[in-house]
C-alpha cells in the first residue's frame, strides 16, 4: 500500500451515509456521479444477483420490500433477543432470522446475509464513490459510530469496513467527529455541547476544545431514539386516521405500509421549512373489487409538536444525564452543535435552545459534519503535521460477572481512553486447569441488565492447589472503545492463553467468507 | 523533533524503562500540589507527547507498543488524580508504602472504600455539608466548595477529611484553568 494513499471519513449512518475526504488542507463531501452528497443507506437485491445501494435502492424499498435492506444500522451488533430487534421484526418488510450465537441474519432471495455483510455493502459504494472522484484506489477509512454504541456494535462495524476491503484506522465516535469539524483549524477555547439526532440514534457529548486539543468531558446516549422514530408517529397517525375513515387496517398492507413510511418521512422533513403539510396519497388502498381509497389530510406544527413532542423531551433527559456525568450545568457551556437530519426540525431547534439557553451554532450541514469530522480525523492519523488530537471517553460501565448474576464493576463509563485495569483473580478448585470469565457493559449490577460483550478462558498457568494460582487479566479499553482483555501468571511473567467467545459477532473465518461473499456481488 | 528521530526513540525508551518506578505526579510532571486545572493541562501535554494516535503513521511496531502503554499510564495518572477522592487516597498511599505503592490499583480501591466507609462524617449536618461540598467541587465551584467545607469543620473541628478537602478546594480557586 502507497504510504500517499488518499484516506476517507464515512459517517456510515442509519438512515444516511455520508464519505468525505481532506485536500489541500480542507475537508471536503464528496458527491456521487449525479451531484448527491448523501446516499441511502439502503441495499436492493435483484433476482439476476446484481446489487443496489444507495438513493436507487431506496426507491426500491416500495416496489421490491422482502429483498431491500435499510436501517442495518439498527440490527448490528445486536442479539436477537434484544428489544431493538424484536421492534425491527415486526415493522420492517425484509426477513430477519436467527444466526449463530444469538446473532441476527438478513434472509434475502434464499441468501443468508449478517448485518456486517450488509453494512459492507454501503461502506464498498462509498469507497466506490471516493475512487471515482479522486482517481485513485481508497482503501483505508476512518468509520464513524454513535458515542453510545457498546463494543458490540463497534466490532461489528469495524467487521464490516474490513468485509468492504477497507483498512478501518479508527472507530471514532459522531458526536466527537462533529466538534473536531467545527473546531479543527479555528485554535478555539471552548466548552460545547454536541446534540446529535440521528435517523436511529440520539448522542450528547460536551467537549472541551482547547487550541488543537479535543477533550471529551462527558458522553450519553440513546440508542434506541432518531428520526425514524418520528417518522413511526406520522405513520401511526395516518394509518389510525385512514382506519377511522374508511374502517380499514393498512397496517397489513405492505405496500400501503411502505407508501405511508415514505410519505411519514417526507412530512416530516417538511416540516423543517413549513408550519402546516397537505398530504395527498392517492389509492393508498386497493380492494378485492379493484377500488381504490385515497388517504387526505393536512397536519400543522401543533399536531406534529403534539404526535412528537416526547421523543424530543426524552433527549434532553439524556442531556441532563451527560452534564451530570461531567460536573456540568448549561451555564458551563460556550456553545452547542447540531447534528443529524432531524435538528433541522424548528420544533428540535427550538426546544434545544430553549434548554441550553443559547441558540445553537449553524455553519455546517448537520447531514455532513460527521463525515468531515470523520475525514479529518483519517488525514490527522496518517499525517503527522496535521494539528487535530482527540481525547475520547468509553460511554459505558465495562463489568465482569461475579456469582449469582451480578456483576462487578471495572471500568466506569466516561473514563478516557486509551485505559486499562488489571485484576488478580485466583483458582478456587485443586489442580485447576482453566479460568472462564465473562464480561458486560452497561450501569446494572444484575447480568441480564447489561450487554454480554463476550466470555474468555484462560489456560497455560501453574496447576496447583487452589488459591495458590494467581492470574492478573488486563481488561484495556484502546482508542476506538474496543475492549481487549489478556491475562498473564505474575510468578511466572508467563502470559496466559486466552480463547475469547465473542457474543454475536462474526469469527475471522467468517469475516474472511463473507468478504468474498460481498466481493463477488456486482454493484450497480 | 520528528517522531522517528534517534532523540525520540530514546527518550519513549527512558520513559519506559522508569515507568514502573515514577509515581503519577512525575509522570505527568506537574508538582504534588497541583491544581486539578495543573493536571488537566498535563494531561493533554503528556498525552500529546504519547498518544497512540500522534504515532499512527510509524512503522516500528515496537516502539508504537512502548507509546500505547505510556499513553495508558498517562490516562490512569489523570483518572486518579481529577478525582479528589482518589487523590487524597493516592497521595496517603505514597507516604503510607513509602513510595512503593505508586499506582492506583485495584487493592487501592477496595482500602479506599473501607477507609472512606469508616471516616465518614459523625453528624448529621457534617454529613450533608460533606454531599453539597463534594458537589461543588465536582461543578468547579471551588470558592462554595471551599465554604463548605470550613462550615463542616465547625460542626466536626476533629474531621481530618474535610480539613484536607477545604484546603485543596481553596489550592484550586487561585488556578482555576478555564480561561472565560
Amino acid at each position: 500500500m502507497d504510504e500517499n494513499d488518499p484516506v476517507v471519513g464515512i459517517d456510515l449512518g442509519t438512515s444516511y451515509s455520508c464519505v468525505a475526504v481532506v485536500e489541500n488542507g480542507q475537508p471536503t463531501v464528496i458527491p456521487n456521479e449525479w451531484g448527491e452528497r448523501t446516499q441511502a443507506s439502503v441495499v436492493s437485491f435483484m433476482e439476476d444477483g446484481r446489487v443496489q445501494v444507495g438513493n436507487d435502492a431506496k426507491r426500491r424499498i416500495l416496489t421490491h420490500p422482502r429483498q431491500t435492506i435499510y436501517s442495518a444500522k439498527r440490527l448490528i451488533g445486536r442479539y436477537i433477543f434484544s428489544p431493538e430487534v424484536k421492534k425491527a421484526k415486526a415493522v420492517m418488510p425484509y426477513e430477519i432470522v436467527e444466526g449463530p450465537n444469538n446473532g441476527v441474519r438478513i434472509k434475502v432471495l434464499g441468501e443468508v446475509l449478517s448485518l456486517p455483510q450488509v453494512s459492507a455493502l454501503v461502506l464498498k459504494e462509498m469507497k466506490e464513490i471516493a475512487e471515482n472522484y479522486l482517481g485513485q484506489e481508497v482503501s483505508r477509512a476512518v468509520i464513524t459510530v454513535p458515542a453510545y454504541f457498546n463494543d458490540n456494535q463497534r466490532q461489528a462495524t469495524s467487521d464490516a469496513g474490513r468485509i468492504a476491503g477497507l483498512e478501518v484506522l479508527r472507530i471514532i465516535n459522531e458526536p466527537t467527529a462533529a466538534a473536531l469539524a467545527y473546531g479543527f483549524g479555528k485554535h478555539l477555547n471552548e466548552r460545547v455541547a454536541v446534540y446529535d439526532l440521528g435517523g436511529g440514534t440520539f448522542d450528547i457529548s460536551v467537549l472541551e476544545i482547547g487550541h488543537d486539543t479535543f477533550e471529551v468531558l462527558a458522553t450519553a446516549g440513546d440508542t434506541y431514539l432518531g428520526g425514524d422514530d418520528i417518522d413511526m408517529r406520522l405513520l401511526d397517525y395516518f394509518a389510525d386516521l385512514f382506519q377511522k375513515q374508511t374502517k380499514i387496517n393498512v397496517r397489513k398492507d405492505l405496500t400501503a405500509l411502505q407508501r405511508l413510511r415514505d410519505v411519514a418521512e417526507e412530512t416530516k422533513k417538511a416540516f423543517s421549512q413549513k408550519n402546516s403539510v397537505k398530504v395527498h396519497i392517492p389509492q393508498l388502498y386497493t380492494a378485492a373489487d379493484g377500488s381504490t381509497l385515497d388517504l387526505d389530510t393536512v397536519i400543522d406544527d401543533k399536531t406534529f409538536t403534539r404526535l412528537t413532542m416526547d421523543l424530543v423531551q426524552r433527549s434532553f433527559k439524556v442531556c441532563d444525564e451527560a452534564l451530570q456525568l461531567g460536573g456540568l450545568t448549561v451555564h458551563d457551556l460556550d456553545g452547542v452543535i447540531l447534528v443529524g437530519g432531524p435538528t433541522r426540525l424548528p420544533l428540535v431547534r427550538q426546544s434545544v435552545e430553549h434548554y441550553f439557553g443559547k441558540q445553537p451554532m449553524i455553519g455546517i450541514d448537520p447531514d455532513e459534519v460527521v463525515a468531515l469530522g470523520a475525514a479529518i480525523q483519517a488525514y490527522a492519523l496518517v499525517d503527522s503535521s496535521a494539528e487535530a488530537f482527540l481525547l475520547d471517553v468509553t460511554p459505558l460501565s465495562l463489568r465482569l460477572a461475579t456469582v449469582g448474576g451480578f456483576t462487578e464493576q471495572i471500568i466506569s463509563r466516561n473514563t478516557p481512553v486509551p485505559i486499562d485495569r488489571t485484576r488478580t483473580f485466583t483458582t478456587s478448585r485443586d489442580n485447576q486447569e482453566r479460568v472462564r470469565i465473562r464480561i458486560f457493559q452497561g450501569e446494572s449490577n444484575r447480568e441480564e441488565e447489561n450487554e454480554y460483550l463476550g466470555e474468555f478462558e484462560f489456560s497455560g498457568f501453574r496447576v496447583a492447589a487452589r488459591g495458590e494460582v494467581k492470574i492478573e487479566v488486563t481488561f484495556e479499553i484502546d482508542s476506538n472503545g474496543i475492549v481487549n482483555v489478556s491475562a498473564r501468571d505474575p510468578e511466572t511473567g508467563q502470559s496466559a492463553s486466552t480463547t475469547v467467545k465473542f457474543s454475536s459477532g462474526l469469527s475471522e473465518d467468517e469475516i474472511r467468507r463473507g468478504a468474498e461473499q460481498v466481493q463477488s456481488l456486482d454493484l450497480v | 523533533m520528528t517522531a522517528e528521530s534517534n532523540e525520540f526513540v530514546k527518550r519513549v525508551a527512558g520513559w519506559l524503562q522508569v515507568l514502573d518506578h515514577i509515581d503519577y505526579y512525575q509522570l505527568l510532571q506537574v508538582d504534588p500540589r497541583a491544581s486539578l486545572g495543573q493536571i488537566r493541562e498535563a494531561y493533554h501535554r503528556q498525552s500529546k507527547l504519547f498518544h497512540p494516535d500522534r504515532y499512527f503513521h510509524l512503522a516500528d511496531d515496537k516502539l508504537k507498543k512502548a507509546i500505547y502503554r505510556i499513553s495508558k499510564r498517562v490516562t490512569e495518572a489523570y483518572v486518579t488524580l481529577r478525582d479528589p477522592r482518589k487523590r487524597q487516597f493516592y497521595d496517603k498511599q505514597l507516604v503510607e508504602s513509602e513510595r512503593r505503592l505508586l499506582r492506583y490499583t485495584e487493592q487501592s480501591e477496595q482500602q479506599d472504600k473501607e477507609e472512606k466507609k469508616q471516616q465518614k462524617a459523625k453528624t448529621e449536618k457534617g454529613r450533608q455539608l460533606y454531599q453539597q461540598g463534594m458537589q461543588e467541587m465536582k461543578r468547579k465551584n471551588f470558592v462554595a466548595a471551599e465554604r463548605t467545607f470550613k462550615m463542616a469543620m465547625a460542626y466536626e473541628p476533629d474531621n481530618e477529611l474535610f480539613k484536607q478537602l477545604a484546603e485543596e478546594a481553596g489550592r484550586n480557586i487561585k488556578t482555576d484553568y478555564r480561561i472565560k
